[in-house]
């Protein structure tokens, strides 16, 4: 009888100790990261490993490839994450959104994602040409630096930022082109 | 012994039930209107700053019915992504001249035929009545700023779909506020 009292003690306090462990972590930072689930909130997407690789067409004109080599690069030098160019069989490609009525648009990146361990799986980075054809490499830089700091996890914020949700404001009226101190710290919680 | 190992266990209890009720509760997620199936995706565009702003980028601003009738135009060169216009029949205009009773906006849909949400944003719904905020693109129409520029309308009160500073001055509106505001707006 004692033995089962005491067994079922330890199992409600190993439950509560469990159920309460996401809840843990601290919120105030939350909206910077992609979560798992509304239902998760607090548990953040991300890569199980901190190297991922992206392909590109090669028939692309070179600003396009150099706006992807200097965003990666970027990335690769200033967290502890890093995105590497392979010819084939890439987790994340990049292609051309192309929709030509959505000139404001610029960049646009989707994940998918186990959501039972809250990691990538795949993911797929695009610049519509119908605006980024107009740009030039900096701003072409710009959108690559922003869709790949979807691609390992942040979120939209405000600021001075590379996450910045506003284009306008990022690759046009200012030249936000490189991960900020912040972008970069907040990747390498993740990483 | 036995009575102070149940006073134990009780008070193990209700320690596990007090914390489990304190846990941060996350805030109801958006859904889309008819459960459809949708596809996230993050999107990189110019966002209007105020209200003032997205007014002043709008060819059009009506109201209108989903019809549920689209076409494609264009896809992403991958094949992933479907570029659609989708047909509004206007019920109202507030701005504009609409030059017929059919109005064509762009829709983006995903890989299995997934409505595309930005951000979480609400997704439009067949047959459900929408004010929208519209510029002449080159094809069809688009919203400015994307769901930025669409609120549900189907209250009599528009609601905002994507929260933003320029949508938060439309929000909550009916639609006759709706109407004094952009002519005040337009001054």
């Amino acid at each position: 009888m004692l033995r089962r009292m005491v067994r079922s003690l330890v199992a409600w306090l190993l439950a509560g100790t469990v159920l309460l462990g996401p809840g843990a972590a601290p919120a105030a930072a939350d909206g910077n990261y992609t979560n798992c689930s509304a239902q998760n909130p607090t548990l953040h997407l991300r890569w199980s490993a901190n190297s991922q690789t992206f392909s590109r067409p090669d028939t692309w004109a070179a600003n396009y490839r150099t706006a992807l080599a200097n965003a990666s690069s970027n990335i690769n030098s200033t967290t502890d994450f890093s995105w590497i160019r392979v010819s084939s069989g890439a987790v994340a490609p990049w292609a051309n959104w192309n929709d030509p009525n959505s000139p404001g648009l610029a960049g646009v990146t989707q994940s998918s994602f186990n959501n039972t361990t809250c990691r990538f799986t795949d993911q797929w980075f695009y610049f519509n040409f119908p605006h980024t054809d107009g740009d030039n490499v900096d701003q072409r830089q710009c959108t690559a630096v922003h869709e790949f700091g979807h691609g390992l996890g942040l979120n939209h914020v405000s600021g001075f930022r590379a996450m910045n949700a506003n284009h306008t404001y990022r690759c046009h009226t200012n030249m936000i082109k490189t991960f900020q101190g912040v972008d970069s710290a907040e990747a390498n919680v993740l990483y | 012994m036995k009575r102070m190992m149940i006073g134990v266990v009780v008070v193990g209890a209700l320690v596990a039930i007090v914390a489990l009720a304190s846990t941060p509760r996350p805030a109801a997620a958006p859904v889309a209107p008819t459960g459809e199936g949708t596809l996230a995706v993050s999107v990189d565009r110019e966002i209007p700053e105020s209200a003032a702003v997205m007014l002043g980028g709008s060819d059009l601003v009506v109201l209108g019915r989903l019809t549920g009738t689209t076409r494609e135009y264009a896809q992403s060169s991958d094949g992933r992504f479907h570029h659609l216009a989708a047909e509004f029949e206007v019920v109202r205009v507030f701005r504009g001249e609409p030059s017929t009773k059919l109005v064509e906006v762009s829709r983006s849909v995903g890989p299995k035929g997934e409505r595309v949400s930005e951000e979480g944003a609400v997704v439009m719904a067949d047959q459900r009545l929408y004010v929208l905020f519209l510029e002449r693109g080159p094809i069809v129409f688009a919203t400015v700023g994307g769901p930025i520029g669409q609120f549900d309308a189907s209250t009599g009160k528009l609601r905002s779909m994507a929260g933003s500073k320029a949508s938060d001055g439309f929000d909550g509106l009916t639609l006759d506020d709706l109407a004094e505001r952009i002519s005040v707006l337009s001054q």
